[in-house]
C-alpha cells in the first residue's frame, strides 16, 4: 500500500460514498486522510443517525460537507432541516451537479414564514444537473432563479399545486428528463419544455387532471391519472403509455404518430373516441399492449363496439408484439370479412401474442379470433394465452376452457397457458 | 534467458505460423524488467490506452517495450484483457471478475499499479471496486488490517478524528 501512488489512494477512497464508511477511511491513516478532500461524492442512508446522541444531523453532515473541496453528488435520506441544508449549499452549492433529498414535508402544516423552506434553500444548488426530491411540499411557488444546467428533475411523493409546479418548471427551462410521481393536487399541468426528451408523470387522485405538452424533443411519455391530454408535438415520440386507474379518459389529442414504436392504454374506461383516435394514429407501432375495461361517455360503463379483426391488423401492419386484455379482446371480431378475404391478407411481423380471457361469453367469437391469430400470424413464435380470474359459475366456462386445450394442443409449438 | 509466452493457440509451434494465419494481427509486448515476451491479439492489447496510441501514431514496431511491468503481472493482464475482448456477456464476466481477482491486496495493488500505468481502465475500475468491496463497512482499524495499512495518524489527529467520527461508534 505504502508504494501505491498519491492518486490510486485517491481512487481508492473515492468509491467510499456511504457516509459511514467515509468517516472510517478518513480514520486509516494520514495518506487516507489527505485523500478526504477530493471525495466527490456524500450518501447518508435514511437511519444513519438514528441512535445519535450529541450531534445533529445537520452538524454532522456540514462538518463532512465542509471537508471536501468539490463535492458534486450528495445524497441525504436521513431527516434534516432547512437550516442545515442552507449550510451545506452555502459551502458546495455552486459545484453540486447530482442532488438528492428526501425532504420529508408532506406531514408539514402551512410553512412557516420565518425560516426559508428547504425547497427555497435549493435555490443555492445553481449548477445543478439532476436533482431528485422525495417527499415535496410544494403548494407555494418555490422562490427559485434559474436552473439553468438542470437536466433530469425527479419529483417523487409530491403535495403540489399547479401555479407552484408552474413557476418550478419555468426555472427548469433546459430540462430533457421530468418525472413526476405519486403527486396529488393537481388540476392542470402545462408542460412547455423545449428540450425534454423523457417525461413520467403519475398523478394520485381522481384521475381528471388535464395535461398538455408542447415539447418538440418528446421521445418517451407515459402518464397516469389524466383525462385529458394534449400532445402536438410528436414527431420524435417513440414511447407512449397513457394510463388512468381512477378517472376517465375523455380526451387525446396528439400530433401524428408516424414514428411511434411501443404504445400502452390502459385504464378503468376510456370514452370510444379517445381509443379510436389514439390507435388510428399508432398505425407503426411494433409493440401494443391495450388494457382498458370499459368504453363509454358518461356514467354508464359500456363495452367496446365490434372491432374488424382484418381491418384492425391491416391498420398496424408493423406489430411485433401484441398484449390485450379481457373485453377488447372480446371486441375482435371478425365480422363477416374472413369469408371475402384476400388470400394476401397476412399478418407479417407478428411475434407474440399475450392474451388474457376474463369471461367465458361468446366462446365461439373468441376461439376463432385465436385461431385466426395463429393462422395468419406467418412469423408467430409464441401466444401467451391467460385466464386468470374468469368468472367459472358458468359451465360454459369449462367447456371453453376445453376448446382452449385442445387448441393448444394443436398449435403446441407456439402456445401457452397462464 | 529470452522466455517465448503465446497466449494463443497453443497448438501453434512457431511465430511463422501465427503470422500467416488468418487476418488477425499479433504484437509482442516484452516486459523490459525481467524480459518475457508475450504474444498477443492486436485487439487485446489495445485494451491498453498507452499501446492503442503507440500502435495508433504507428510506433508499435515488431516488439513493443513495457517497462514497470513484471512478466507475471503481465500474463495475468493480457488474461484479463482476453477475456474482456471475447466475451460480451456481462454474467460471465461478472463471474470471470470475481475469481480473478480473488487476491490478496498486495497483487491487487500491483494490478492497480500496472493498470493505471498502462492506462486500461477496465481493470483499474474492476480493481478499485474490488478493493473498495472488501473495506465498505468495515471499522478503520478493519480497513488497516484488510489491506495492511500502517497507523501513521499523530495523537493529536487520532483524537480529532475521533471527537468529529463518535457518531460512528454509536450503534
Amino acid at each position: 500500500m505504502d508504494d501505491l501512488p498519491e492518486a490510486l489512494v485517491q481512487y481508492i477512497v473515492s468509491y467510499m460514498n456511504n457516509a459511514k464508511d467515509v468517516a472510517f477511511s478518513n480514520c486509516v491513516s494520514k495518506r487516507w486522510k489527505d485523500s478526504m478532500p477530493y471525495l466527490k461524492s456524500l450518501y447518508f442512508p435514511r437511519n444513519i443517525f438514528d441512535n445519535l446522541t450529541g450531534d445533529t444531523p445537520d452538524c454532522i453532515i456540514r462538518q463532512m460537507v465542509s471537508s471536501i473541496c468539490r463535492l458534486e453528488t450528495l445524497v441525504v435520506y436521513c431527516p434534516f432541516t432547512s437550516v442545515g441544508l442552507a449550510s451545506w449549499l452555502s459551502v458546495q452549492g455552486s459545484f453540486l451537479r447530482n442532488l438528492e433529498l428526501r425532504m420529508d414535508n408532506l406531514g408539514d402544516h402551512q410553512a412557516c414564514t420565518k425560516s426559508p423552506s428547504k425547497l427555497d434553500c435549493l435555490r443555492a444548488a445553481s449548477n445543478v444537473e439532476s436533482l431528485r426530491l422525495w417527499g415535496v411540499l410544494m403548494i407555494h411557488p418555490p422562490n427559485w432563479d434559474y436552473f439553468l444546467k438542470l437536466r433530469n428533475l425527479e419529483i417523487v411523493g409530491a403535495k403540489l399545486e399547479d401555479p407552484a409546479l408552474a413557476h418550478a418548471l419555468k426555472a427548469c427551462p433546459n430540462l430533457t428528463h421530468l418525472s413526476l410521481l405519486g403527486c396529488e393536487g393537481l388540476r392542470s399541468v402545462p408542460i412547455e419544455l423545449p428540450q425534454l426528451q423523457q417525461c413520467k408523470l403519475d398523478f394520485c387522485g381522481l384521475g381528471d387532471c388535464s395535461l398538455s405538452v408542447t415539447s418538440p424533443t418528446l421521445e418517451s411519455l407515459q402518464v397516469q391519472g389524466c383525462g385529458w391530454l394534449q400532445v402536438p408535438e410528436t414527431k420524435c415520440l417513440r414511447t407512449l403509455s397513457i394510463a388512468n386507474n381512477s378517472g376517465r379518459v375523455y380526451m387525446v389529442d396528439f400530433g401524428k404518430l408516424s414514428a411511434l414504436e411501443s404504445l400502452s392504454i390502459r385504464g378503468v374506461q376510456w370514452c370510444w373516441d379517445a381509443v379510436s383516435k389514439i390507435l388510428k394514429l399508432a398505425s407503426e407501432v411494433k409493440y401494443l399492449y391495450m388494457k382498458v375495461e370499459f368504453t363509454g361517455d358518461f356514467e354508464a360503463l359500456l363495452p367496446f363496439p365490434e372491432t374488424d379483426f382484418v381491418e384492425f391488423f391491416s391498420n398496424h401492419q408493423k406489430l411485433q408484439k401484441f398484449d390485450i386484455h379481457g373485453a377488447m379482446f372480446a371486441a375482435l371480431c371478425q365480422k363477416n370479412s374472413l369469408r371475402h378475404i384476400d388470400s394476401s391478407f397476412v399478418i407479417p411481423c407478428l411475434e407474440e401474442v399475450t392474451v388474457t380471457i376474463r369471461s367465458p361469453l361468446n366462446a365461439e367469437q373468441k376461439m376463432s379470433t385465436l385461431e385466426s391469430l395463429v393462422k395468419y400470424g406467418k412469423n408467430l413464435k409464441k401466444m401467451t394465452i391467460k385466464i386468470l380470474q374468469m368468472k367459472s359459475n358458468h359451465s360454459s366456462a369449462d367447456d371453453f376452457f376445453e376448446e382452449i386445450c385442445r387448441f393448444r394442443y394443436m398449435n403446441h409449438k407456439i402456445i401457452s397457458i397462464e | 534467458m529470452k522466455k517465448l509466452k503465446f497466449i494463443g493457440n497453443p497448438l501453434l509451434q512457431s511465430r511463422e505460423k501465427i503470422n500467416m494465419s488468418s487476418d488477425k494481427k499479433w504484437l509482442t509486448l516484452k516486459t523490459t524488467e525481467d524480459n518475457e515476451e508475450f504474444v498477443v491479439e492486436e485487439s487485446v492489447a489495445i485494451m491498453s490506452n498507452v499501446i492503442k496510441n503507440m500502435v495508433e501514431d504507428g510506433c508499435a514496431s515488431s516488439v513493443i517495450p513495457v517497462p514497470r511491468v513484471k512478466g507475471n503481472a503481465m500474463g495475468k493482464i493480457i488474461e484479463f484483457c482476453k477475456k474482456h475482448t471475447e466475451e460480451s456477456d456481462e454474467k460471465v464476466l461478472k463471474e470471470f471478475d470475481a475469481e480473478f481477482l480473488n487476491l490478496g491486496p498486495d497483487a491487487l495493488y500491483d494490478l492497480m499499479v500496472s493498470a493505471n500505468f498502462l492506462e486500461i481502465k477496465v481493470l483499474l475500475d474492476s480493481v478499485t471496486t474490488k478493493v473498495a468491496d472488501m473495506i465498505k463497512g468495515k471499522s478503520s482499524e478493519e480497513i488497516r488490517n484488510i489491506l495492511k495499512i500502517e497507523n501513521d495518524l499523530s495523537a493529536e489527529e487520532i483524537e480529532e478524528s475521533r471527537r468529529e467520527n463518535c457518531w460512528t461508534r454509536q450503534e
